[in-house]
């Protein structure tokens, strides 16, 4: 199984009053996910409902830019490219009543394998008032 | 293995959809066609028809046809090496076309929209009025999650050619009899289908750790381990402890909260089912562990919402 299928990272911050183009303004980053709570959601089923998006979502994703099955290297490159630790973001994600999270995908299928988040990273993003998600599968 | 329990299959499924096909499919003979090449195509398409498939494209070395994933597993309970194999082939060759350069090609597009539109109702709005590119990419997506196979059909290198089991006579199938004696609607009888399958995957996976568990089980051991289970062909119709099927049965055999079940009622491999499912949680904003249900439309719900449908992703 190709590496990026068994690890990668998504730093996200959400919120129902998350507007995209400000953290994209803030981060200086062209996000990989931009939604705006109300935007359309694509009906595939032909049957032309009318979905929207229940929340507003901005974020960048590890999966394309880092190939390692363990989450490290994923999660640097996430805070290099967001170039954190930044003073003001705490207050702003307050502010703003937004949530930031680093969602980890995590393929566990054979069940031995223990997500790794280094310390160091751990207590940055907690500072900032973020967290760290393990979305594991097994 | 003929002792064991068998996995359904819904018989004759596609049989009117491939009618369907040949109709439309005449058209495309050009005029100025040699007698020769328009009897080869003619043939080709002849086996579409028996098969229920549709070719995509046919180059100086092969012809590569797309099945439904039921069409091209049809009267088998797995596939066979050979057509895993062939499966395989499909997804690499798949994967390594551009989108952009199959969406140029018209009559290769309107192929595939035939197909997507006649065999899966919930693409008919793409398949009527979708971008040339969108079109492709929705196939390279069910190609790669196997919900459609590609098949290279005169390979070099051991592609195969569907050999569906004939059609039991004078029986209805097992999707009918759900259909008309219990009233359930066609989606809901292949869920129904979907998780009887499961169980019978089950009880595959028990044998074979009993087998594994024994030093050197003797052949009667064995045999008579097998015999312990039904074989479904010889099941009468309804034998299936119909009991259990109640008045909201539709909607629970329609929908799960089981990730596993999901992709296989959707059709795609877990590994990439997993990836499709962060993927949607990340741009809903959902947690981990958050408790979603999955449809077989590929509608996703929360709390009684819709929020999502996982052929987005």
């Amino acid at each position: 199984m190709n590496s990026q299928h068994l690890a990668h990272a998504s730093f996200t911050i959400s919120g129902d009053q998350v507007l995209p183009e400000f953290w994209t303004r803030y981060f200086d980053v062209v996000p990989d996910i931009a939604i705006t709570k109300g935007d359309p959601i694509t009906d595939p089923t032909g049957q032309g409902r009318i979905l929207v998006r229940r929340t507003g979502v901005w974020g960048i994703r590890s999966k394309l830019m880092v190939s390692s099955s363990v989450l490290e290297p994923h999660l640097r490159y996430l805070i290099n490219r967001l170039s954190l630790p930044k003073a003001s973001l705490r207050e702003l994600l307050c502010e703003k009543k937004a949530e930031m999270c680093f969602f980890c995908y995590w393929a566990n299928y054979m069940g031995d394998r223990v997500p790794d988040v280094p310390d160091d990273i751990r207590a940055m993003i907690e500072s900032l008032g973020g967290v760290i998600e393990i979305d594991e599968y097994r | 293995m003929a002792d064991n329990p068998r996995k359904l299959n819904g018989y004759g499924d596609f049989v009117f959809s491939a009618h369907k096909l040949s109709s439309q499919k005449s058209k495309q003979f050009p005029k100025n066609m040699g007698a020769r090449q328009f009897a080869k195509l003619r043939r080709h398409k002849q086996q579409d028809l028996e098969m229920g498939g549709i070719e995509l494209k046919t180059d100086s070395l092969q012809r590569w046809a797309i099945y439904s994933k039921d069409t091209y597993v049809s009267g088998r309970i797995f596939l066979t090496r050979e057509q895993k194999k062939a499966v395989a082939e499909g997804k690499k060759f798949s994967e390594r076309a551009y989108a952009d350069v199959w969406a140029k090609d018209a009559a290769l597009v309107q192929r595939v929209r035939s197909f997507l539109g006649t065999n899966f109702y919930w693409h008919q709005r793409l398949a009527k009025s979708g971008a040339d590119l969108e079109v492709i990419q929705t196939l390279q997506s069910m190609i790669r999650g196997e919900s459609v196979v590609l098949i290279a059909e005169q390979s070099r290198t051991g592609g195969v050619r569907n050999d569906p089991a004939p059609k039991p006579k004078g029986l209805p199938s097992f999707r009918e009899e759900l259909m008309t004696k219990l009233g359930m609607s066609y989606d809901a009888a292949t869920a129904y289908m979907i998780r009887y399958n499961e169980i019978v995957e089950k009880i595959h996976a028990m044998e074979a750790r009993c087998a594994n568990r024994a030093a050197s089980p003797p052949a009667d051991a064995t045999s008579d381990l097998t015999k312990t289970a039904t074989p479904l062909d010889d099941a009468q119709p309804f034998a299936y402890a119909p009991d259990a099927v109640s008045g909201d049965t539709e909607e629970l055999a329609a929908s799960t909260r089981n990730p596993d079940y999901a992709a296989k009622m959707l059709g795609f491999d877990r590994d990439t089912f997993g990836d499709m499912i962060h993927a949607m949680k990340a741009e809903n904003r959902l947690r981990g562990d958050d408790n979603v249900i999955w449809h077989d439309n590929g509608d996703v719900s929360s709390k009684g919402l819709v929020i999502d449908n996982m052929y987005n992703y």
